[in-house]
C-alpha cells in the first residue's frame, strides 16, 4: 500500500510499504476513506519531537472502513465505517476508567521511553513518535487499530466522512480546550492561535455559553474565518498591543480564560522573546517556543483559567510564573481524552448545530502528501486544513 | 518504579592491606561477610558456610560487579539463596513494611537488589492467582524459555541471556507463601544463579487495584563460577524487571500486551518509494 513517511526533518514521502496485518486479538485493520494532516505533524516534520525514526509512516486522524477483524473484537464487523480517535486506549485501566484516555496505562509499548522524558507514560499515539507507542499512521491506505473494541466509533449514516473525521482529534481538542475553561455565561474567552484547534475552540466556547470570544492571530485570511466561521473578535498581534487591547475590549477586566492553540513553534507575538526563543530552540538549549503561552498568561485576567491545548514535548524557560501566581490562575493542559466526547460531540454534528467539515481548506491525493505539508507549514494558498485522499 | 542499588564497591587492589587503617577496614568488609555464616538453615547455598568462602565469594563479586550493571528480571526471582528470608523469620520482620528495609540492609557489601512495583487494577484475588499460574508469568517473561512445574513448591527454570545464545537453568523453591499477600522464592542447592526474592501482594484502598512489589536480592555466583554467568548477567538490562511487572499488567488489564512488533513501516529495506500518481496530478487547491 502507499503511506506517508517520515524520512526525516522536511522530508516526508509516499512510499510502497507492505500492508498492515493484525498483531493482537484486539486489532482490526481498516481501509482509509479520509486521513488529515494536523498542525501537530508539523512539530514531526520540523523535527522537534525526539524518537522518530526514517520510514515511520504518520498521521493520527482518519476516518475508514473496518476490513479485519481481530478475535477478541465482538462491536465491530467489516464495512463498518469507523472514526479513529488519535490517542490509543485500553478502556480498562485506572485511567481509561475515569475517561482519562490519553493517559492510559497500557496502550504504550514503549512506555519506558516516555518515562524517561516525563517520569510517567501518557497514553500511545498514531504516528507520533516512539516515544509515544511508534504506532504506524493512518495517512496511509490502510491502518492497524489497536484496541479496536474500545476507540473506533461507528458513523450514523446521515453524517458524511469530512463531517466525521475530524472527530479523530480536532473538535474533541477544540472542545476539551474550551471544556478545560470552566465557562459561565457571560464569560470572554480569549483564544491565542486561528488554526483548526484554536476554531474548533472558540465554536466550542461559544456552544459551552461564552458571551465573546477573542482570536488573536497575524494570518488575515485566518483572523477573517474566525470572525466568520466561529463569530469572534479578531485582533491582530503585530498590528495591535494584545494586552492593552484586551484590556480595553473588557472595561480592564481581562478574558476570563485564555486558550493557547498554539504550542511549542509559536510565532513572535512579542519580537523580543521571540528572537530569545528561536535562538536558544535552533541550539536546542530549549526544545519549544513559548511565547504564546507566555502572553497568553500575561493576558488572562484575575482567578482566570489557562487552558492549553497546543502541543509542548520539552522544556521552556522564562515563564511568567510571578504572573501566573499574582492573578491566582488555573493551568489545564494536555492530549485530548477523545473517547471521552465522541458520542456527545457526534450528537452536536447530527443535530446541525456544528459542521465541522467548515475547516477542510485542500483536498488532495494521498501521493500529493509532501507538497501540502510544505503548503500547510507556510500556510501558502490560504492553507488551514488538508484532507488526504488515499 | 524500580531501582537498583548495587553494594559497596571496593576495587580489587583493595584487597590487599596497603596500611594498619586498610588493614582494619578490610577485617570489618570480611566479618560483614562472614557474619552470614552466623545464620540458620541456609541449605540453600551452603558453599558459603566457610568463611574463607565468603571472602573468594567477595573476590568475585568484586571482579564481576561491574558486570552486574544489569540482571535478570524476575524470572529469577525463582531463585534465591534464603539467607534474606532466614534473616527475616530470625528477626520477625516478615511483614511487607520492614521487609523492604531489610532488604536493603541485607549483603550491603555483596549482592545486588532490584525492587519494582506496579499497580494493576484488578483485585488481589485475582492478581495473586494470575502469579502463580506459571504460563502468565513465562508469557511476561521475555528471557524464560521455559517454566516447569516439578511440585507445587518447587519449579524448573531455564532461560536465555539476551542477544546471546547463553542459557542458564536453575529449581526454585517457594519457601513461604501467604495467600494474597506474599511469595517468597530462593534458588535450590546447584543452580547456576543464586539469589531470593519476595512477591508482595497489596490491595489499595477502595478496591481500586493491586499494588505488587518486587524485592529481589542476587548474590555474586560463590560456587563455580563460570564464565558462561558471568556473560549471561552481562547481557541482562535493569529495565527487565520492571519491563517483566509491566507486561504482566497489561496482560491481566488487557488480556494481550500491546506491541508494534511486526507492524509495516516505510523503512528503506522494506519499502521503496511509491509510483508517481495514475492520473496528472491536480495542484493542491484552496476551496475555502
Ligand atoms: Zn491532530
Ligand atoms: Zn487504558
Amino acid at each position: 500500500m502507499r503511506a506517508v513517511c517520515w524520512m526525516g526533518k522536511h522530508d516526508v514521502q509516499v512510499r510502497e510499504v507492505p500492508d498492515p496485518k493484525i498483531l493482537n486479538s484486539r486489532d482490526c485493520i481498516i481501509k482509509v476513506k479520509l486521513s488529515a494532516i494536523c498542525g501537530s505533524d508539523l512539530h514531526l516534520y520540523d523535527g522537534y519531537i525526539p524518537t522518530m525514526q526514517e520510514g515511520d509512516i504518520i498521521g493520527h486522524e482518519v476516518i475508514g472502513e473496518v476490513v479485519e477483524i481481530g478475535n477478541e473484537v465482538d462491536n465491530l464487523t467489516v464495512g463498518d465505517r469507523v472514526v479513529i480517535p488519535f490517542p490509543i486506549a485500553c478502556g480498562s485501566c485506572h485511567y481509561c476508567k475515569h475517561e482519562q484516555h490519553a493517559l492510559c496505562d497500557n496502550s504504550n509499548p514503549n512506555a519506558h521511553m516516555a518515562e524517561a522524558a516525563y517520569g510517567y507514560s501518557p497514553a500511545g499515539i498514531f504516528g507520533y513518535s516512539h516515544m509515544l507507542g511508534g504506532y504506524a499512521g493512518g495517512q496511509a491506505e490502510y491502518m492497524r487499530v489497536p484496541f479496536a473494541d474500545v476507540g473506533p466509533m461507528k458513523v450514523p449514516d446521515g453524517v458524511t466522512d469530512e463531517q466525521a473525521l475530524f472527530l479523530s482529534d480536532i473538535f474533541p481538542t477544540g472542545y476539551q480546550a474550551a471544556l478545560n475553561c470552566n465557562i459561565k455565561s457571560g464569560d470572554t474567552v480569549a483564544v491565542w492561535g486561528c488554526g483548526p484547534v484554536g476554531l474548533f475552540a472558540m465554536k466550542s466556547a461559544k456552544l459551552l455559553g461564552a458571551e465573546r470570544v477573542i482570536a488573536i492571530d497575524h494570518v488575515p485570511e485566518r483572523l477573517e474565518k474566525a470572525r466568520r466561521d466561529a463569530d469572534a473578535e479578531p485582533l491582530h498581534f503585530e498590528k495591535t498591543s494584545v494586552l492593552s487591547e484586551l484590556k480595553e475590549m473588557t472595561g480592564g477586566r481581562g478574558p476570563d480564560a485564555v486558550i493557547e492553540a498554539v504550542g511549542m513553534e509559536a510565532h513572535g507575538f512579542n519580537a523580543a522573546d521571540h528572537f530569545y526563543d528561536k535562538a536558544k530552540q535552533t541550539l536546542r538549549l530549549e526544545t519549544d517556543r513559548p511565547n504564546a503561552l507566555r502572553q497568553a498568561i500575561q493576558a488572562c485576567g484575575k482567578g482566570g483559567t489557562v487552558s492549553i491545548p497546543g502541543v509542548y514535548g520539552g522544556i521552556i524557560d522564562k515563564m511568567p510564573m510571578g504572573a501566573a501566581f499574582g492573578k491566582g490562575l488555573t493551568f489545564k493542559m494536555g492530549q485530548t481524552h477523545v473517547q471521552r466526547f465522541m458520542n456527545k460531540l457526534m450528537g452536536h454534528i447530527e443535530d446541525g448545530d456544528i459542521d465541522p467539515s467548515f475547516i477542510i481548506s485542500h483536498r488532495v491525493p494521498l501521493v500529493e502528501a509532501p507538497a501540502a505539508y510544505e503548503m500547510f507549514k507556510h500556510k501558502r494558498n490560504n492553507c488551514i486544513k488538508v484532507v488526504l485522499h488515499p | 518504579m524500580s531501582e537498583r542499588t548495587h553494594g559497596r564497591e571496593t576495587p580489587a587492589s583493595n584487597l590487599r592491606p596497603r596500611s594498619r587503617a586498610h588493614r582494619r577496614e578490610l577485617e570489618v568488609q570480611r566479618d560483614n561477610l562472614s557474619s552470614y555464616s552466623q545464620r540458620p538453615e541456609r541449605e540453600g547455598i551452603d558453599q558459603i558456610d566457610n568463611p574463607a568462602m565468603l571472602v573468594g565469594g567477595g573476590v568475585l563479586a568484586l571482579w564481576g560487579i561491574k558486570h552486574w550493571r544489569s540482571m535478570f528480571g524476575l524470572l529469577a526471582a525463582g531463585v534465591g539463596s534464603g539467607l534474606v528470608y532466614q534473616g527475616l523469620k530470625q528477626n520477625q520482620l516478615l511483614d511487607g513494611h520492614n521487609l523492604k528495609q531489610k532488604l536493603l540492609n541485607t549483603g550491603a557489601s555483596q549482592s545486588t537488589q532490584v525492587r519494582a512495583t506496579i499497580t494493576i487494577d484488578k483485585p488481589v484475588e485475582e492478581v495473586y492467582a494470575k502469579w502463580k499460574d506459571l504460563s502468565n508469568l513465562s508469557r511476561c517473561m521475555r528471557h524464560v524459555e521455559s517454566v516447569r512445574r516439578i511440585d507445587d513448591k518447587h519449579w524448573h527454570w531455564k532461560a536465555r541471556a539476551p542477544k546471546t545464545n547463553i542459557t542458564v537453568e536453575w529449581d526454585s523453591e517457594i519457601i513461604e507463601e501467604q495467600e494474597n499477600e506474599m511469595i517468597v522464592w530462593r534458588s535450590v542447592k546447584g543452580s547456576e544463579i543464586h539469589n531470593e526474592g519476595m512477591i508482595e501482594f497489596k490491595s489499595r484502598p477502595n478496591a481500586e487495584g493491586t499494588e505488587i512489589h518486587a524485592h529481589i536480592v542476587y548474590y555474586p555466583p560463590a560456587g563455580k563460577v563460570g564464565k558462561t554467568i558471568a556473560n549471561f548477567l552481562h547481557g541482562i538490562s535493569d529495565q527487565i524487571v520492571k519491563e517483566d511487572l509491566r507486561r504482566f499488567k497489561r496482560l491481566l488489564e488487557t488480556g494481550e500486551v500491546p506491541t508494534i512488533e511486526g507492524q509495516t513501516s516505510g523503512r528503506r529495506e522494506s519499502s521503496r518509494p511509491a509510483l508517481p500518481p495514475r492520473q496528472s496530478s491536480e495542484r493542491p487547491r484552496p476551496s475555502l
